[in-house]
């Protein structure tokens, strides 16, 4: 009686979590194609190929701008994973002065709201010379993702630790080698996860980009936002399902990857002992 | 080969681990080194290794201090009371582990793998994963992989 009463409740759960995005995604594919949809109506009352037509017609601009959007997302993607990775080992595996004051600085991003982050960091960027260039708006990217990154590669690290390592260098292994023969595939899942885990926060800044590209840099999130604060709907839903495309490919393409990186032994964090 | 300890101080974490360490061990000694749990023998082979920084003293293998020098280029070799066999490669890896390293061609990594594992009567668990294998084979594993580096340091 316990157990079906167990059942029948995650059942409703899992009906609930399904609900609540299949709605909101279906409602957004109808949207696309929808002229008119007016309350009290469950259905749409007229419907049309106008926005369809519309953004077909600027399909150079806007592959233009989803690649170079694409771009600026791998980019920083790769670099908080290499960034974290040293980080990472650094905070666990070494001892230096000021090392909390690291751990820190580490999660400080976090702490500070992106518009505070944003107003002063245009400043900084102004004096640089960095301002609307693309350099300033991936370095700027990557300050919003470092801590996603770090945290996510910080776990990882603290179960692989350091004896594998210490066993390859006693074997003949350079400290890189070391690194990249036993804990680089270990931890090659979590890398996998920081990356995406990254690539979904550059490929969602708004506000930073807008302010620090200063217009010259165009991201999908760009060219998005004005038309869902127009309430240009069609327009807004097609950018919207693009979004979610791609975002849903990225985190597919790094799914794939690690699942065929843990069929081959990798992601192993405890050695059998 | 000969190993001598002069005075050797290591502090970790503020805390002085050893400290005054001296040994000297003559080539073709077989020294047992016993101790209660957490007296530092493992931070001195780790020492001797170098695996960790020493702050005062010496270590000399062969007469040649080894301060300074890299543990990959030592050739001191630790077998760790936790096995460390790596879990994401598989047997015929791990053992061949040392050979790749110095860059020994396939076909003679194999054939020496071959070999040290018929000495331990696991022959056919080249291709198996490490958490495919019961313990004590694992120990097996991990001294012949160790002993194969030790022949080739003392060769």
């Amino acid at each position: 009686m316990k157990n079906k009463r167990k059942s029948i409740f995650i059942s409703i759960t899992q009906f609930v979590l399904l609900a609540a995005i299949l709605v909101p995604a279906v409602t957004l594919l109808l949207w696309i194609f929808t002229e008119r949809w007016t309350w009290p109506d469950l259905a749409p009352q007229v419907f049309s190929k106008r926005a369809i037509f519309e953004i077909a017609g600027r399909k150079k601009e806007l592959l233009q701008i989803l690649w170079s959007s694409i771009l600026i997302s791998t980019v920083v993607a790769v670099l908080s994973a290499v960034i974290g990775i040293m980080t990472a080992r650094a905070i666990l595996l070494y001892r230096f002065p000021g090392k909390q004051v690291v751990y820190f600085f580490t999660i400080l991003p976090f702490m500070v709201p992106a518009t505070v982050f944003a107003m002063g960091i245009q400043i900084t960027f102004i004096k640089m010379g960095l301002n609307n260039r693309i350099t300033g708006v991936i370095i700027a990217h990557l300050i919003c993702s470092l801590p996603y990154a770090i945290r996510l590669i910080m776990d990882g690290t603290a179960a692989v630790g350091s004896r594998l390592e210490e066993q390859a260098r006693v074997l003949g292994a350079s400290p890189f080698k070391a690194f990249y023969k036993t804990s680089l595939p270990m931890l090659m899942p979590v890398i996998l996860s920081a990356v995406s885990m990254s690539y979904i926060v550059s490929f969602s800044q708004y506000f930073l980009t807008l302010m620090i590209g200063g217009g010259n840099v165009k991201t999908f999130t760009i060219l998005m936002v004005p038309y869902l604060q127009s309430g240009n709907r069609n327009i807004a839903c097609i950018y919207s399902t693009l979004f979610l495309g791609v975002t849903l490919l990225v985190f597919g393409v790094f799914e794939w990857a690690a699942g065929r990186f843990m069929k081959h032994g990798g992601g192993e964090f405890y050695t059998s002992e | 080969m000969s190993l001598m300890v002069e005075d050797l101080k290591v502090v970790l974490q503020k805390k002085v681990i050893l400290n005054g360490i001296s040994l000297d061990i003559r080539e073709g000694e077989f020294i047992s080194l016993l101790g209660a749990s957490g007296c530092g023998k493992t931070t001195l082979l780790k020492s001797i290794a170098g695996l960790l920084e020493i702050q005062q003293g010496d270590i000399r293998i062969q007469n040649a201090s080894v301060a300074g020098i890299p543990p990959e280029k030592r050739g001191t070799v630790i077998v760790f009371q936790d096995l460390r066999l790596f879990p994401h490669m598989t047997v015929e890896q791990n053992i061949a582990f040392p050979m790749e390293l110095q860059k020994v061609p396939k076909d003679v990594r194999k054939k020496t793998v071959k070999k040290l594992l018929e000495e331990v009567q696991l022959t056919g668990f080249e291709n198996r994963k490490i958490k495919e294998i019961s313990g004590g084979r694992c120990r097996e594993l991990h001294w012949q992989g160790l002993l194969l580096q030790i022949r080739e340091c003392c060769s």
